[in-house]
């Protein structure tokens, strides 16, 4: 059954015995076991809204079955689901050993990872992605979080998906959007535009997958300020 | 190490060696219903199980996994034989098309309703959203949901669908279909299903390069690696020249290929074949096999082919078996040994030394006064990108021995055909040789062709073994069948009140390296598109090149939808330029009943073809519902700026078989208790066909569908038919068994006029099963017993054959409605209603499905599905992960299926086909649709949001 295109493991280690598949809610936020699966995440009456919403970006419901967010983050596609948002909501992640905060980890870091850690901040939440069919794959993806002071934009976090080999945040945009109102959609756009670099490829050309994001990119976060998620 | 589970309610041990898939092992356990459409991508589902409640893909577990844990499959559903409430709804409502991956949903919504009572249509569309289907478009399947649903509170509950003919007990009327328990029980059906242990494996070397020669192949270390059985390559395959298309003999499609040859005409072409004791040995011995290639540049595009001094794909040495040209000496002067040769049954117009595999025009009336004559003239280019037909089982052959014979089983839509070419390729008699056609997991026209049933019957031929061939989802991509890639240049030319005065469609089509259907499929898009409108002046000029991309042939609708794209979004676009309403111009030009369809004479399939009169024609209704329907002219906005609103609508046609050109038979013999055995030629894909004619001969015959058993496609023991393609199963098919049963009856009447010593014309079938006379009756079981015992006039035996010269075209309106985000440039199908006639529907609910199944289909084709090639003609995206095929969370909003009725007077009880001409209608609707949501026309399909942004000037 291998189809050729992918190498035959030599080892398969099942995971599933560590009992890493809770999900807890305290004051301090919200816990996940690297276990737990994406439709636990779905179906946990207590998540924060906006992490069911990415979660259930994931729409394959026999993958969301079996996908787990330790898996998630060990593969760490550009295309994935959940990282964009737990970007935004300024994850950490448990080692075995030490913890850290998501960004790093994904950054090249490694360790056998106990779970992910979601802060409670009560801050502004937006997501949005592109797919060819509704089962597909990201093509882009984004998600922001932020703080609101008045018509203010407070620490802004954009997380964006399917412009680079791997989710990035584009810190260059959130510094130029600190601390005022949020500019008017076309503005927006073009600031995100100018900060992403995706490849052409079967998925899309450049121009396409920059435009997209620029447009996902700025939906979220104008959904952020018009029709937040709280976190 | 044995793994101990609980499968189906039962403790069990599975053998199995570390690290094996879960769905390899369960299939070994005789778990049938797991089933592999994507080798272990988890993309497809269809080996989905309930893993604790649960539903999961097993081809992405690893056995050890799951000890100790609850798997259940469709076999746990019926116990002992008996099916479960939501099994007969599932056949009730008609969901069980070819059954491939019906154990899969099956799980699904078994496990939904173990936690669900009542669940809700997006609570469905979650549960299945992992399965892809490509038959049933799964609209019916909440319908089925419900009927489950109530079933658990009253087993009783009847599936409720209107019956199309009073009088009539089961044509028209929904009444399960007959091969639905067995699909829906996920019991052996499949070729997969009948292989034995011991069987070899056979694998593939595939050419690297899309142009190439062989210059040197070393076979040694491989053939001596243990376990490898023998090693083909064109230096010890037959030579014989050949195509693999499925159409009758002597066919249009050249003979331009060899089961393996020095030249290699695409990425993926057949280099080599290792038959092996197992799968890792074969696939082990391709990688031994040293070979070095002469690459040559490659061609394409349409373009690339045409032009002067290209690479030639076929630079053969040419013969002809009638119609030679007189300079043909001349044209093979100085051929490469290397280029093999072509052999044409009859001329086809080619000219493949400048890669031209076929060409036609014709037309009638006068094109240039037509145009002189218009007030408006409209010309536009229309353009398709290449996409595969991806039956979710892909193509399997299974082939033995049996003393000296040798058997196939296969999964094909053309038994027949296959055994004639095999034959021949073999250098042996057909009698030498048995097709029989399993339970299909889907065609669409990619099993219209021998695509790789003689490698498996040459190897089991030499070596005597038991040989399975099965290919990869990659292997289905790009070593089966596709689209014809076409480029469709349209010039209208209309008066200002609308009327068309001149038609001109300029037709050409990549065929890809080898011409199956480079003729027929090509001509078909005008002639299922160009008697739509009745206009005096038609002109059709059609060229078909070869070039290096992965074979085309015949694809749901053969030709048509391409041409109905073309043709019907070219009409959108010249109502919209006379500033008319889309449904008034439809109106004014097309065809009504009574219309005399002259263009078909020369559409003939390389000979003369027949003119037409349409006798029924539903459009008139279709188009006064479809309106209504849809709301026409109304558009709810979206509320969202960035989301426009646009509608569209569309005519099809199709016809019903080859009139004149196929031909179909059956039998029926009657069993001693008065019961009957069909033996039908006809091949069903999952389509209901077997259901036709049991129905049919049911109905004639007057006794209940249950005394009608039926065995089909078997080249053994069943009659001749041509195959299952060109919409032909109802109408011929249909036809032969309706002939057979009306022989039948005769012969009842013959043996009871003799029994009740009355004359025959005093006496009539009646219900169920007895012939009454004046004087009394006899049953059938009396007449049976009569003519078997020691003095009767022998068992009766009634055969019957199909052929005829009058067409019979079912007709169509699509409608559509597109939400379209201007800034992404996707577009979401907000309501799609397809009104189609069928004529009279025999299996009403297996229609509707049909045409469910072919508008999501093409839906996938306008929008989303597409081959992606590098430079060097590679397909980048050969996997369902890649490739993407619409799904159930991308069925339209709203969408219904219609069957607007009419009568027809050649079909067996009314009927017309139904399946194809669904496949004609989305692209050109939902292009229509997308201008009149956001004004850019967009002429080559799918419709990405990357094309639209740049029509829309968002891209730089």
């Amino acid at each position: 059954m291998n189809n050729g295109r992918t190498e035959r493991p030599q080892a398969l280690i099942d995971l599933a015995a560590l009992g890493l598949d809770t999900v807890e809610i305290s004051a301090k936020g919200v816990s996940i076991g690297a276990g737990v699966t994406f439709q636990q995440i779905v179906e946990h009456p207590d998540v924060p809204g906006y992490l069911r919403t990415a979660a259930l970006q994931m729409v394959n419901r026999n993958i969301r079955n079996r996908a787990t967010v330790g898996g998630h983050l060990v593969v760490n596609r550009s295309c994935a689901d959940l990282i964009p948002t737990l970007l935004a909501a300024e994850a950490r992640v448990s080692l075995v050993d030490r913890e850290l905060p998501l960004e790093q980890l994904l950054s090249g870091e490694s360790g056998l990872i106990l779970g992910v850690l979601i802060p409670a901040t009560g801050r502004s939440f937006g997501l949005c992605n592109h797919t060819r069919t509704s089962a597909d794959i990201s093509i882009v993806a984004a998600a922001a979080s932020l703080d609101l002071e008045g018509d203010c934009v407070r620490r802004p976090i954009l997380a964006v998906g399917g412009v680079a080999r791997q989710v990035v945040r584009l810190h260059g945009v959130e510094q130029a959007l600190d601390g005022r109102p949020l500019p008017a959609q076309g503005e927006l756009e073009s600031i995100i535009a100018q900060a992403v670099h995706p490849i052409d490829d079967h998925r899309g050309s450049a121009a396409f997958k920059r435009h997209v994001a620029s447009v996902l990119g700025g939906r979220a976060l104008l959904d952020a300020v018009r029709r937040p998620a709280i976190g | 190490m044995p793994i101990p589970i609980m499968l189906n309610g039962s403790p069990r041990l599975l053998e199995a060696q570390p690290g094996e898939r879960l769905s390899d092992v369960l299939r070994r356990e005789g778990i049938h219903s797991v089933r592999n459409g994507c080798d272990g991508e988890g993309s497809c589902g269809a080996c989905s199980i309930l893993l604790d409640g649960q539903l999961v893909n097993s081809c992405l577990l690893v056995v050890g996994q799951v000890e100790g844990r609850d798997i259940r499959t469709v076999e746990g559903l019926a116990r002992p034989r008996e099916l479960s409430s939501l099994q007969t709804a599932f056949v009730d409502a008609g969901v069980v098309q070819c059954g491939y991956c019906t154990g899969a949903m099956l799980m699904a919504v078994a496990g939904l309703l173990e936690k669900v009572d009542h669940p809700t249509r997006d609570q469905v569309r979650d549960t299945l959203s992992g399965i892809i289907c490509r038959c049933t478009g799964y609209e019916q399947i909440f319908e089925a949901v419900e009927l489950a649903v109530a079933r658990r509170k009253d087993p009783a509950t009847p599936f409720v669908m209107p019956k199309f003919r009073e009088g009539l007990r089961y044509v028209g009327a929904a009444c399960g279909k007959v091969d639905g328990y067995l699909l829906a029980r996920g019991e052996a059906a499949f070729v997969e299903d009948r292989v034995r242990p011991g069987h070899c494996h056979l694998k593939v070397l595939a050419s690297p390069h899309a142009h190439a020669y062989v210059r040197r192949i070393d076979t040694s270390k491989a053939e001596a690696l243990p376990g490898v059985v023998a090693v083909f390559t064109y230096k010890n395959c037959p030579d014989v020249w050949y195509n693999p298309a499925g159409q009758g003999f002597p066919e249009p499609s050249p003979y331009d290929r060899r089961m393996f040859d020095q030249k290699l005409r695409h990425v993926g072409d057949r280099v080599a074949a290792v038959v092996a004791e197992t799968l890792e040995t074969a696939e082990a011995a391709l990688e031994l096999i040293e070979v070095e290639y002469d690459v040559l540049p490659a061609v394409f595009t349409i373009d690339e082919a045409k032009r002067p001094g290209a690479p030639v794909v076929h630079n053969a040495w040419v013969e002809y078996v009638v119609g030679a040209p007189a300079d043909l000496a001349a044209y093979n002067q100085g051929v490469d040994p290397r280029e093999g040769r072509i052999i044409y049954q009859f001329p086809i117009h080619a000219d493949p030394h400048r890669n031209l595999a076929a060409s036609v025009r014709g037309g009638i009336g006068d094109v240039e006064k037509g145009f002189a004559e218009a007030e408006v003239i409209h010309e536009q280019t229309y353009e398709s990108a290449q996409v595969q037909c991806t039956p979710v089982e892909p193509h399997v052959v299974y082939s033995r021995m049996e003393g000296d014979r040798l058997i196939l089983h296969a999964s094909t839509q053309v038994p027949w055909h296959v055994r004639r070419i095999i034959a021949r390729i073999l250098g042996i008699k057909e009698n030498r040789l048995r097709v029989i056609k399993e339970r299909v997991g889907g065609g669409f026209g990619s099993k219209q062709d021998m695509v790789l049933e003689e490698v498996a019957a040459w190897a089991t031929w030499v070596t005597g073994r038991d040989v399975l061939y099965r290919y990869t989802r990659e292997e289905e991509f790009v070593n089966s069948r596709t689209r014809h890639v076409m480029k469709v240049r349209v010039k209208l030319g209309a008066r200002k009140d609308g009327r068309l005065t001149a038609i001109l469609m300029d037709l050409e089509a990549n065929t890809g390296p080898y011409g199956s259907h480079c003729l027929t499929v090509p001509m078909n898009a005008c002639s299922k598109s160009l008697p739509l409108f009745l206009c005096d002046n038609v002109h059709f000029d059609v060229h078909s090149y070869y070039s290096n991309i992965p074979p085309t042939g015949a694809y749901q609708g053969y030709g048509g939808p391409k041409g109905s794209f073309a043709l019907q979004l070219a009409a959108a676009e010249m109502a919209h330029k006379l500033g008319m309403d889309p449904i008034d111009f439809i109106e004014k030009n097309r065809v009504r009943e009574g219309a005399m369809l002259e263009i078909l004479r020369c559409l003939g399939e390389g000979r003369e073809g027949v003119p037409q009169l349409v006798h029924t024609c539903g459009l008139g209704k279709a188009l006064e519902q479809g309106r209504k329907l849809v709301n026409w002219g109304v558009k709810e906005p979206s509320g969202d700026p960035d989301v426009k609103i646009g509608q569209g609508v569309v005519i099809v046609q199709q016809g019903s078989g080859l009139p004149g050109l196929d031909s179909a038979n059956a039998a029926i013999s009657m069993f001693g208790d008065g019961t009957f055995m069909l033996l039908s030629g006809g091949t069903d894909l999952g389509t209901g066909l077997d259901t036709v004619t049991v129905k049919l001969a049911a109905e004639t015959l007057m006794v209940p569908m249950e005394n009608v058993a039926v065995r089909a496609a078997d080249t053994d023991t069943t009659p001749f038919d041509v195959g299952a393609y060109a919409s032909s199963g109802t109408y011929f098919s249909g036809g032969a068994a309706l002939n057979a049963a009306l022989k039948m009856k005769k012969m009842l009447l013959k043996e009871a006029a003799l029994m009740l010593q009355e004359p025959e014309n005093h006496l009539q079938l009646a219900w169920p099963g007895v012939v009454r006379g004046l004087s009394g009756e006899v049953t059938y079981e009396q007449i049976a017993r009569r003519t078997q015992c020691g003095t009767g006039n022998g068992q009766l035996i009634s055969t019957a054959h199909f052929i005829t010269d009058k067409g019979s075209f079912p007709y169509g309106a699509h409608f559509c409605e597109v939400a379209v985000d201007t800034r992404t440039g996707k577009v979401r199908v907000r309501k799609y209603f397809a009104l189609q006639d069928a004529g009279t529907p025999i299996n009403p609910e297996l229609a509707l499905g049909q045409i469910y199944g072919g508008v999501l289909k093409t839906i996938g084709h306008s929008l989303y599905e597409e081959m992606i090639f590098d430079a060097s003609g590679r397909c980048l995206n050969p996997s369902f992960l890649d490739y993407k095929v619409p799904q159930i969370q991308d069925l339209p909003d709203e969408f219904k299926a219609v069957l607007v009725d009419t009568n027809d007077p050649f079909g067996p009880m009314g009927a017309k086909s139904v399946s194809e001409i669904s496949c004609n209608g989305a692209a050109p609707c939902l292009a229509a649709a997308i201008h009149d949501a956001v004004g850019v026309w967009i002429r080559d399909w799918p419709f990405t949001p990357e094309k639209i942004l740049r029509a829309l000037g968002q891209l730089d």
